[in-house]
């Protein structure tokens, strides 16, 4: 019993990801509301990569972002790399961010979302061989960032509950 | 006695610190050799995204379900006090109409009769076929739905996607349950188009926003802020004069189109089963 719970717990994190690459990717509420629908993924990977890096397998990692290709209509892997090198990049950083303020995180977060957006809009347009518009995806962006404390709220408390 | 595990403690160590120290630039190898392949239309790709679509399609095809049901339930709540003006107005929409109706019957009698004079070969006809968005893609990177129409209903590659009136997009990726419906407004869509009333034609080319622009116009081509603009139909691929949206501005030469998006709010789409004759699809 008490083996099913711990690894219940530690797949808490894989889990919340999944979820949300499929949440995230619903006909929920108006259609027009996922123009302004924050990038859930990014913020839950870069989360669980700083704080409890021992249960994100970059493997897990890849499959979502295959999920999430499949379910979007990108090219087949984009996401996947996308995801892997959040993931990747996080982890080079992540001993700076342990132990600082609220604030040193979310400026981080700022700097490696905007890599990982940027990242997606040069891929898509390198596919398509044209430029795509670059206003949807910096108030995807600003939004995904303005997103970030309420959702680390969530996640803190899902960590300190469900998985620690 | 304790051989067999140690052989195989043996054996995984290595292995599993091999992967510890190349995970991470094995994965983004995995990943830039799938986009490639999925770019030159590998078979064992093709059925790989077709079996993620298959298991994803009905998870998401529950969501969809619940969450059109709640918002249902809600608007109608917040619609009920206004049932008394909305009588009204279509009452007078009503009578609007029935003028419409006799328009149209005696300019349908006259086609015919037109028709018949020129020995006209009709279009071939068109069957639909109706589905729910199960899914949607974001909207800052690419334009596209998942629907629940799949080869098993009779949907193929390449056919026009409608909400009520207006063209939505077209087919571009077909499993037996599920398909893709790549928007108009989307970066990798392009359609041959015309003005209505007007000799006018280009093609409209999506930018990932939610207008779509209009290039390759015939020079010295007036156009003007509300006219509406529909499939031309050159190619064969999407019938004829479906509509598709009204020219918005003019920003010089480029043209921009508002597509009727209708469908956004009922969340149903129509699959029109058409087939040219002589059209070749590729793949």
């Amino acid at each position: 019993m008490q083996i099913i719970l711990s690894t219940g717990r530690q797949t808490v994190p894989v889990v919340t990801m999944l979820l949300l690459a499929l949440i995230s990717s619903m006909p929920l509420g108006s259609f027009h509301t996922f123009e302004i629908f924050p990038m859930l993924n990014i913020i839950v990977i870069f989360y669980w990569t700083v704080y409890r890096p021992d249960l994100v397998p970059p493997f897990v990692l890849f499959l979502i972002g295959l999920i999430d290709d499949v379910v979007m209509g990108t090219p087949l892997g984009l996401m996947a790399s996308v995801f892997v090198l959040l993931y990747g990049v996080t982890l080079t950083q992540r001993q700076f961010f342990i132990g600082k303020s609220f604030y040193v995180t979310w400026l981080g977060f700022s700097i490696i979302s905007a890599f990982c957006i940027c990242l997606i809009w040069g891929l898509v347009a390198l596919f398509a061989g044209r430029l795509g518009i670059v206003i949807t995806p910096f108030i995807k962006y600003t939004i995904t960032l303005l997103s970030f404390p309420s959702a680390a709220w969530l996640l803190v408390r899902i960590q300190r509950h469900l998985v620690d | 006695m304790a051989r067999g595990p140690l052989l195989f403690a043996r054996v995984v160590r290595p292995v599993r610190s091999l992967w510890q120290r190349f995970a991470f630039a094995t994965l983004i190898g995995m990943a830039l050799s799938l986009m490639i392949a999925d770019e030159v239309d590998i078979k064992v790709f093709k059925q790989i995204k077709t079996n993620v679509i298959h298991s994803v399609g009905a998870l998401l095809e529950l969501g969809a379900e619940t969450s059109t049901a709640a918002r249902e339930s809600f608007e109608t709540l917040a619609e009920l006090g206004k049932f008394k003006d909305e009588l009204v107005r279509l009452r007078l929409e009503n009578n609007e109409l029935k003028k419409w109706k006799y328009i149209a019957g005696s300019l349908n009698s006259q086609n015919i009769a037109l028709r018949d004079l020129h020995n006209f070969v009709p279009l071939p006809t068109i069957k639909i076929i109706t589905g729910r968005v199960i899914s949607y893609s974001g909207g800052a990177f690419t334009r596209s739905i998942l629907i629940n129409v799949g080869s098993k209903n009779g949907a193929r590659l390449g056919q026009a996607v409608m909400s009520s009136f207006a063209l939505v997009g077209v087919l571009v990726e077909v499993t037996d349950e599920y398909s893709r419906v790549l928007l108009i407004t989307d970066l990798n869509s392009q359609i041959p188009v015309k003005i209505q009333n007007s000799s006018v034609s280009g093609i409209l080319i999506g930018d990932n926003s939610q207008l779509a622009k209009l290039f390759f116009l015939p020079q010295e081509s007036v156009l003007a802020e509300g006219q509406v603009v529909t499939t031309s139909g050159r190619g064969g691929i999407l019938p004829p004069d479906l509509p598709i949206g009204l020219v918005k501005k003019t920003e010089g030469l480029k043209l921009v189109v508002e597509p009727f998006d209708d469908w956004a709010r009922s969340g149903y789409v129509r699959v029109l089963n058409y087939k040219f004759s002589g059209t070749i699809l590729v793949n």
